[in-house]
C-alpha cells in the first residue's frame, strides 16, 4: 500500500496529485468492524442501531472519496468476555481499521483496553458506562449517546422546578440503576429537593405490588424511576393499576418508556415524564427527513437508530475529509472532534475533553392517541462534568 | 406502617399466592408421581400466555382466551408425557437424570419456538374493559384485575383441591404420589394417571399465565422467576405433596410481600432464608413424607 501510494503521487505529481489523491485508486478496502449484541435479550437494540449506521453508509454511499469499504459484523451477546474474544478476532484476524460497538455498559467496559491498546478508532452508538467518559475514557472513543450521568442528572434540577420538592427513587438493583439513582438523587439535592424514600427491586423483577404502599406512605410528589425491558412494563401497569400514577408523576430516563416498551405499557405508559436524546416526534427538517429515511427501510425510528445513524455521518463525514485515508488515525481524530454533526436529535459535537456527546436533551411526556412521546422541554448542550479524564 | 398498607400488602401476597398455587401443584404432582422435576413447567406457563394472546386477538377476546388456553397446553402437555416422557422412562426406568434432561431440552425448545413464532419483543395481553380500574374494599382500594387474578386463581385452587381430596380419582392421585409402585400393585392404572396428572399440571401452569400474562408483560422467558418461586414454595411444603404446594405457596406470596416492607435491603435473601430453617428443622419440608425413595 505504502509503495503504491509512492507511485501514485510521484507519476501523477503537482497538479495531478492535488486531483487524484492515491487513496482514489484501488487501495485496500477500508474495513470497518461492527460489535453489537444480535442475539439474545438486546437482539432488537443491536439490530436497530445496525439498522440505524446501515442508514447512514447507504446515504454515504458505496465508496468514499473512490475508496470502497467493507462491514464486517460480529454479535457479542451483550455478553463481555464474548465481547472480548469477538472484539479480538476484529482486531486481530481481521484487521479492521475502525470498531463501531457497543450497547451493554458491561461489554463496552471488556472492549475497552483490546481495542484503546490496538490503537483503534473507536464509536461507540450506545452504551452507556459513565467510566468511558471518566477514568476510563480515551482518545480512540467516541460516544453517540448519553452516559449514564447525562441521562439522570439533568432531570434532578428539572423535576424540582417542575414537579415538586418531595421525590421517592425506585430503580433496579444494578449497576445502571444505581448509578442512575445517585445521579438524580446528587443533582436533586443540590437543586433543593428531598429524597424520602428509596427502594430498590431487583433486575428481572415481575412484581412491584409490595413496593407501592411505602411509596403512598411517604408522600411524594413525584417517583424517579429506572428500569427496562419487562421490568419497566410490569412497573408502569401495576405503578398505574394501584392508582398511584394519579396523585404522583413517574419521570425516568428515557429507557423506562422507550418505543420497544410502550405498546406493551399502552395507557398505563400516558403522562409518565422522560429524556432522551431523540423524540421520533421532534419537529426539525433533519429528523423529518430521518424518519422518512426509517420508515421507506421498514424501520421504526428511535433513539437507537439515530445513534447508529449518527456514528456512520461521523466516520463517512471524517473518511470524506481524509479523501479515504484511514490509516492517519490522528487526523481522524482531531476531523472528529471538531465536527458538527447535523442529527436528526438536533446539532451534535463531541466534548474536547472527554469525547462525550454534547447534544440538547428532550424532556418528554406521553400522550395517548397514538401513543407517543412528546417534548415540552429542551436543555440545551448538556456536557459530561469533568471527572478524571485525561485523553 | 399504616393498617391499610398492611391489608393491602396482604391482598397483594394472597394474590401471588394463589397463582403461585397454580404453578406449584403441576410441579409437585408430577415430582410426586414419577420423581422428576418437569423444568419444562415454565415453558408451558409461557405457552399458555401465548395461546391466549394469539386466541384474544384473532377469535376474540381475553375471556375467550382464557377459557382455550388451559386445556390446548393440557393437551399438549399430555403428549409430552405420553409420546416422550413415557418411552423414556420404559426404556430407562432406573434413570433419574434422563427424563431431567428431556423436559430441559423441551423448555429451551418451547422457547426457542416461541421466539422464531412470535418474537423476542415484548407484547401485551390485554385484559377486559370490565376489569379496569379499582374497587373500594373497606378501607382500601384494591385494582380490579387483582382481585379478579385472586379469585380466578382462588376458584381454580378449590377445584383442584375438591378433585384430589374428594373423588376417587384424587384418592388414586394422592396413593400414587405417596408409593407409585403400591398403588399399581392395588390396581390403579398409574401409566393413565401420569398422563391425567401432567396434563392437570400444565393446564393449571397455563392458566397461570395467563392471568399473571396480563399484569406484566409476554416474552419468550417470562415463566423463569415464577417457576423458581413455585420451585421453593414445593421444597418449603415438601416435594410431591399437594397440601405442601398449596401452604408453601400462600407463605411464600406473604414472605415476599412483607419482606418488601419491613425488610427491605433485605427481601430477596429473606426467601432463601426462610426455606432454609424449614429445611433445617423438617429436612422433607413441611409436608412432605420422609425420605420416601
Amino acid at each position: 500500500m505504502n509503495r503504491r501510494r509512492f507511485i501514485t503521487t510521484t507519476t501523477a505529481a503537482g497538479l495531478g496529485a492535488a486531483l487524484f489523491p492515491r487513496a482514489a485508486r484501488g487501495a485496500d478496502p477500508i474495513k470497518i468492524g461492527v460489535l453489537l449484541p444480535f442475539s439474545k435479550a438486546f437482539a432488537v437494540l443491536g439490530e436497530n442501531t445496525f439498522a440505524g449506521f446501515m442508514l447512514g453508509a447507504k446515504e454515504a454511499g458505496p465508496t468514499i472519496a473512490g475508496r470502497s469499504y467493507t462491514i464486517i459484523k460480529e454479535d457479542d451477546t451483550a455478553d463481555p468476555s464474548v465481547g472480548v474474544s469477538k472484539v479480538r478476532k476484529l482486531i486481530d484476524r481481521d484487521e479492521v481499521d475502525v470498531i463501531v460497538g457497543t450497547i451493554h455498559s458491561g461489554v463496552a467496559a471488556a472492549i475497552r483496553n483490546p481495542i484503546v491498546d490496538a490503537k483503534k478508532l473507536w464509536l461507540n452508538p450506545i452504551a452507556t458506562n459513565d467510566l468511558l467518559a471518566e477514568q476510563g475514557c480515551s482518545r480512540y472513543h467516541f460516544r453517540f449517546s448519553n452516559s449514564a450521568w447525562q441521562s439522570a442528572a439533568p432531570l434532578g434540577p428539572w423535576a424540582k422546578a417542575k414537579l415538586g420538592d418531595r421525590a421517592y427513587i425506585c430503580v433496579f438493583n444494578f449497576a445502571f440503576g444505581q448509578q442512575s439513582a445517585a445521579h438524580f438523587k446528587r443533582a436533586f439535592t443540590e437543586a433543593g429537593g428531598t429524597v424520602v424514600g428509596e427502594s430498590f427491586p431487583p433486575f428481572n423483577n415481575t412484581n412491584y405490588a409490595p413496593y407501592f404502599p411505602a411509596i403512598k406512605d411517604a408522600k411524594p410528589q413525584f417517583v424517579f424511576a429506572n428500569f427496562a425491558g419487562s421490568d419497566a412494563v410490569a412497573f408502569i401497569k401495576q405503578y398505574a393499576d394501584f392508582g398511584l400514577k394519579g396523585p404522583i408523576k413517574v419521570i425516568g430516563p428515557s429507557n423506562l418508556v422507550s418505543e420497544d416498551v410502550l405498546s406493551a405499557q399502552g395507557d398505563a405508559a400516558i403522562g409518565v415524564y422522560s429524556n432522551s436524546y431523540y423524540t421520533p416526534s421532534y419537529d426539525i427538517p433533519k429528523n423529518r427527513a430521518f424518519v422518512k429515511l426509517c420508515k421507506d427501510a421498514g424501520k421504526e425510528p428511535d433513539h437507537f437508530l439515530c445513534a447508529g445513524y449518527d456514528a456512520a455521518q461521523a466516520l463517512f463525514g471524517a473518511l470524506r475529509e481524509t479523501k479515504g485515508d484511514v490509516e492517519n488515525k490522528e487526523r481522524l481524530i482531531q476531523i472528529i472532534t471538531d465536527m458538527r454533526i447535523d442529527s436528526p436529535r438536533g446539532a451534535l459535537r463531541f466534548d474536547p475533553k472527554n469525547h462525550n456527546p454534547i447534544s440538547d436533551i428532550h424532556l418528554r411526556t406521553v400522550q395517548a392517541g397514538p401513543l407517543r412521546h412528546v417534548v415540552i422541554d429542551v436543555l440545551k448542550d448538556v456536557r459530561h462534568p469533568d471527572m478524571g479524564c485525561v485523553l | 406502617m399504616s393498617l391499610d398498607a398492611i391489608l393491602t400488602q396482604l391482598l397483594m401476597g394472597l394474590t401471588v399466592g394463589v397463582n403461585l398455587v397454580l404453578v406449584a401443584t403441576g410441579l409437585t404432582l408430577v415430582f410426586g408421581m414419577m420423581g422428576v422435576i418437569n423444568f419444562a413447567h415454565s415453558a408451558l406457563f409461557m405457552l399458555g400466555a401465548y395461546a391466549a394472546l394469539m386466541v384474544s386477538r384473532h377469535l376474540g377476546g381475553f375471556w375467550l382466551g382464557l377459557a382455550v388456553a388451559p386445556p390446548v397446553i393440557a393437551l399438549l402437555g399430555a403428549a409430552v408425557e405420553r409420546w416422550l416422557l413415557r418411552p423414556l422412562r420404559e426404556r430407562y426406568p432406573l434413570s433419574h437424570l434422563l427424563p431431567l434432561l428431556l423436559t430441559f431440552g423441551l423448555s429451551l425448545f418451547f422457547e426457542g419456538s416461541a421466539k422464531v413464532l412470535w418474537g423476542a419483543d415484548i407484547v401485551s395481553l390485554d385484559r377486559p374493559a370490565r376489569l379496569a380500574g379499582a374497587v373500594a374494599l373497606g378501607r382500601i382500594t384494591f385494582p380490579t384485575y387483582w382481585l379478579f387474578a385472586l379469585a380466578a386463581a382462588a376458584v381454580l385452587a378449590a377445584g383442584v383441591w375438591l378433585v384430589v381430596e374428594r373423588t376417587s380419582l384424587g384418592l388414586s392421585i394422592r396413593a400414587a404420589t405417596q408409593d407409585p409402585v403400591m398403588a399399581a400393585v392395588l390396581g390403579v392404572d398409574t401409566q393413565r394417571l401420569n398422563t391425567v396428572v401432567f396434563a392437570l399440571g400444565s393446564g393449571l401452569a397455563a392458566a397461570a399465565g395467563v392471568i399473571l400474562g396480563a399484569m406484566t408483560s409476554l416474552s419468550p422467558q417470562m415463566g423463569a422467576g415464577i417457576v423458581l418461586d413455585a420451585f421453593i414454595a414445593i421444597v418449603i411444603g415438601g416435594l410431591g405433596s399437594f397440601t405442601g404446594a398449596i401452604v408453601g405457596s400462600l407463605l411464600l406470596g406473604q414472605v415476599q410481600s412483607f419482606g418488601v416492607a419491613l425488610l427491605p435491603a433485605f427481601h430477596t435473601p429473606l426467601v432463601f432464608l426462610v426455606m432454609a430453617v424449614v429445611l433445617v428443622l423438617r429436612p422433607s419440608g413441611l409436608f412432605g413424607a420422609a425420605e420416601r425413595r
